[in-house]
């Protein structure tokens, strides 16, 4: 027999244990200051008694989720969907469609959304199981396209350009910072989930297929299983963020669906940090209220990030929290030979 | 029936001027612009300003809305292209996602810009001819606009075509479609070449975008309907094949007429995505193209 | 008779018009360690690719201790301990070379999940990619991840190792480590299956060496008889230079 190797015993008990941590150090890294920005996060708006603010943040929280639905697409797994806001609002109708025609509370509508969305993501992924690169995004774009433009034209079912409103979550004179912290749970609960993935064997795999995935299919890794997953795991975040959304603004339309959004929860992940666990997040509580901000003066606020992210991607690959993270990630290494900024892990 | 194939292959014509350099692009680089339909855009933007705001005579305003567009492509292909093919081996694995990245967020920058300086109103351009005028072209009551201007774009097509099929420089866009290396060994300047491509398509786009804005104005969004069409119609044809994507525009055209009239009007701008959708899932390499190796 | 642990039986596997392999059969026993060589074009990758399940095969059939693998897809191949090493070095780059290892553990699951972190550094140290455990494999020269891609072969506790032009472009140090690791895989009891245009290393190594010539098998023996071989000869070592790598 071949796998007769050293299996481990109890005198290396403790070179195993410090090699082991050795090889998820800088997923725990990622997850601790992941957990600093969620601390900020936490008291930021007990220091903001504008209602109007705390509302902004509410909507920066959803869209931190739903980027970090994108990123384990998008920067994990290497396919580049452009339909994370498709799922967005594929999320909010099936919430608003159950809780209107069927009188679910709102509860078990954004609950709903996450076998729907999944599925529909589960589809999507099968379709677009032989395409990459450049196909991929091709057709995730005519996906998103197709969907915003039957639920546009099935006037008789979601009022199509009208949209369809609903109840909110905690009622109209609900407690704002409700709002807030319930999506802020959501958050914790899809990024300990998200690091758990990370962590595991399965982010070795992701990350695997987004490097390489000819070689990664010869090596043993199930190329399909996983991608297919990746969609559906990508779909139902989005999904359950777009669920929660449409019990907090009380309305679904199909603007949610626009290739526009799909850029501005893209450009939250690549100026934060594609392929980080707080990228995404930090990306959104960077981009959010600067655009609620930067609206006042009549400034198309996807001029300023689409340029930023053009610029990211061009010379600061890494992204914002991604370079914090591998420098933190190089003292903690302390290997002789020291990248230069930003180049690290691209 | 008539009706329908003049219709659909007058269509065909615009969408093959925007999948003719779609498809260089892609022989070239083997990405795909997102940000093409933005050049069209321009296009539509120039045209329609200066024949309405300072009253330039149409035929006259094509070729500057065609400069703009040829500027516009080599811009792009100078700030942002070049990390594609000069640090070629750095960023072989990475060359996909900054591709749509990039391309992606150019087009919703160009969007927005124009949506930021023009405002989100509608400027359609004048006609080449009176746009009441009509004509008949095999039984069919056409506006001579339309006749006209589809005649010119198909000419500039064709003279494209020739341009590349058989100058020095289109020769030399084909070897490094066909391979890099082997192009930059016979001393042929590939940066040159992807400046060549980018300002061709450009400008292609450019003027499809002017020849099209009296019927459908300069916005800015103008660019996003014919871009995504232009992307099913080089999927279509099969991806970097230039034969194929002119084949496949006009059968576009023409399906998408066909659509209309027998299946449904409101969903006509959504038969391209089940074309796409089935040709990548049927037929992934497209009319004419052909697969690659991989390992 | 025991089975053998890879059996290819006839298989033929034409591109367009380029008949690639043409009835090409032979059969490898455990533990042993066999070379294959051929002029450029031979249909030598094609041959791995066909084992690997990245090409199918038009006709004929191949058989892992006896279990049919054609139409299997290349992970399952993989999976059931069918190692490749590519010839252009695959690794993934944005991940750091012990992750790069742990990949390859996991996903073909042949040794506990708990012995892999050991394993890998073991392999690593022996390629002496010890300081680099955790830098990104991109930040690797091109001979070491020529030796990555070669650790992660035997990441898994193959049955079987299809190496593909191990030895192109490589340094003869770090050659002469990769022979050493080859051939102490081999004493354990290993199999491995090496294509190479390294005729003297292939002689050094190989006991057993196969010949391919358009896509047919010319040779197939000891080391001593295939070298010797006419055929083989006219087709190949004769125009042979060592400068053609």
């Amino acid at each position: 027999m071949r796998a007769d190797w050293r299996v481990f015993n109890a005198r290396d008990i403790g070179m195993v244990l410090r090699i082991s941590f050795g090889a998820w150090r800088r997923q725990w890294l990622d997850l601790a200051l992941t957990f600093g920005m969620l601390i900020l996060a936490a008291i930021l708006p007990l220091g903001i008694p504008s209602i109007y603010w705390q509302g902004v943040l509410t909507v920066t929280l959803v869209y931190a989720l739903a980027s970090t639905g994108w990123n384990i697409l998008g920067g994990f797994t290497g396919q580049f969907s452009l339909a994370p806001a498709t799922f967005l609002m594929l999320g909010m109708y099936t919430s608003a469609l159950l809780v209107h025609y069927r009188g679910w509370p709102p509860v078990a509508g954004i609950l709903a959304t996450l076998p729907v969305t999944s599925v529909i993501g589960m589809v999507l992924g099968l379709l677009c199981l032989r395409l990459r690169g450049p196909y991929l995004a091709l057709t995730t774009v005519a996906f998103s396209e197709i969907t915003r433009n039957l639920i546009r034209f099935s006037y008789n079912f979601t009022r199509g350009d009208l949209g369809l409103s609903v109840p909110t979550l905690y009622g109209m004179e609900g407690n704002r910072l409700y709002y807030y912290y319930t999506i802020y749970l959501l958050n914790i609960a899809v990024i300990l989930a998200v690091h758990l993935l990370m962590s595991s064997r399965v982010g070795l795999y992701l990350r695997s297929i987004r490097d390489d995935e000819v070689a990664a299919a010869g090596r043993g890794v199930n190329t399909v299983l996983w991608k297919t997953m990746a969609f559906t795991i990508s779909s139902s975040i989005c999904g359950l963020a777009g669920g929660y959304y449409v019990h907090f603004i009380g309305l679904a339309s199909p603007e949610m669906g626009l290739l526009l959004q799909a850029g501005f929860i893209i450009s939250m992940a690549v100026i934060g940090g594609m392929g980080t666990l707080g990228g995404p997040l930090a990306g959104a509580m960077l981009l959010y209220p600067l655009s609620e901000y930067v609206r006042r003066f009549g400034i198309q606020y996807m001029v300023i990030f689409s340029f930023l992210m053009i610029l990211m991607i061009r010379f600061w690959k890494a992204g914002i929290y991604g370079t914090i993270l591998n420098i933190m990630d190089r003292w903690v290494t302390s290997s002789g030979s020291a990248p230069a900024l930003g180049s690290k892990y691209l | 029936m008539m009706e329908i194939l003049v219709t659909g292959a007058i269509m065909g014509t615009f969408y093959a001027m925007l999948a003719l350099g779609l498809s260089l692009i892609f022989g070239i680089l083997k990405v795909v612009n997102f940000a093409h339909g933005e050049f069209f855009m321009i296009g539509a933007y120039t045209y329609a300003i200066l024949t309405r705001t300072f009253g330039v005579t149409s035929f006259l305003a094509v070729l500057p809305a065609a400069l703009m567009g040829i500027a516009a492509g080599l811009i792009v292909e100078r700030l942002l292209m070049r990390p594609l093919y000069q640090r070629y081996m750095e960023w072989a694995t990475l060359r996909d996602e900054y591709a749509v990245i990039v391309t992606f967020g150019l087009s919703l920058f160009l969007i927005n810009l124009a949506n930021q300086v023009f405002g989100p109103y509608q400027i359609s351009g004048a006609g080449l001819v009176p746009l009441r005028e009509r004509m008949q072209v095999g039984g069919v009551t056409l506006s001579t606009h339309r006749v006209l201007a589809s005649i010119l774009g198909a000419s500039i097509l064709l003279a494209a075509y020739l341009l590349i099929k058989y100058t020095y420089w289109g020769k030399a866009v084909q070897a490094v479609a066909q391979n890099r290396f082997g192009a930059a060994i016979a001393g042929i300047d590939s940066t040159r070449v992807s400046l060549i491509v980018f300002g061709i398509s450009g400008g292609l786009a450019a003027v499809a975008g002017a020849l099209l804005s009296p019927i459908f104005p300069a916005e800015p969004f103008a660019g996003a309907f014919p871009a995504v069409k232009s992307f099913v119609v080089v999927v279509l044809g099969g991806m970097g094949s230039l034969p194929g994507s002119i084949i496949g525009a006009y059968l576009l055209g023409i399906l998408e007429q066909v659509g209309a009239v027998y299946v449904s009007y409101t969903y006509r701008d959504t038969f391209a995505f089940l074309v796409l959708i089935l040709t990548l899932l049927l037929r992934p390499q497209g009319i004419l193209g052909e697969r690659v190796r991989e390992v | 008779m025991e089975v053998p642990l890879l059996w290819v039986q006839n298989i033929s596997k034409r591109f367009g018009g380029l008949q690639a392999l043409s009835g090409v059969s032979f059969k490898l026993e455990e533990g042993e360690l066999v070379g294959l060589i051929g002029p450029n074009a031979s249909g030598k990758t094609t041959l791995l690719n066909v084992i690997n399940g990245y090409h199918t095969p038009d006709s004929g059939w191949i058989r892992l201790r006896g279990e049919r693998i054609n139409g299997l897809s290349p992970f399952q191949i993989a999976r059931k301990g069918v190692a490749r090493m590519f010839q252009i070095t695959h690794i993934f780059p944005r991940m750091s070379v012990l992750e790069n290892m742990l990949t390859v553990g996991y996903a073909i699951g042949r040794i506990p999940a708990k012995s892999l972190v050991h394993r890998a550094h073991e392999i690593l140290d022996q390629l002496s990619l010890r300081d680099w455990i955790y830098e990104p494999a991109a930040s690797l020269s091109g001979g070491q991840r020529k030796l990555l891609e070669f650790g992660a072969c035997f990441m898994a506790a193959p049955r079987l190792a299809l190496l593909d032009e191990p030895f192109a472009g490589v340094h003869p140090e770090l050659k002469a480590v990769m022979e050493r690791f080859i051939q102490s895989y081999h004493a354990e009891g290993g199999t491995v299956f090496i294509v190479s245009h390294d005729i003297p290393a292939l002689v050094s190594i190989c006991p057993r060496l196969i010949a391919l010539h358009a896509g047919v098998l010319l040779a197939d023996g000891p080391t001593e008889q295939v070298i010797r071989d006419e055929a083989v000869l006219e087709s190949y070592l004769g125009s042979y230079t060592p400068s053609e790598v």
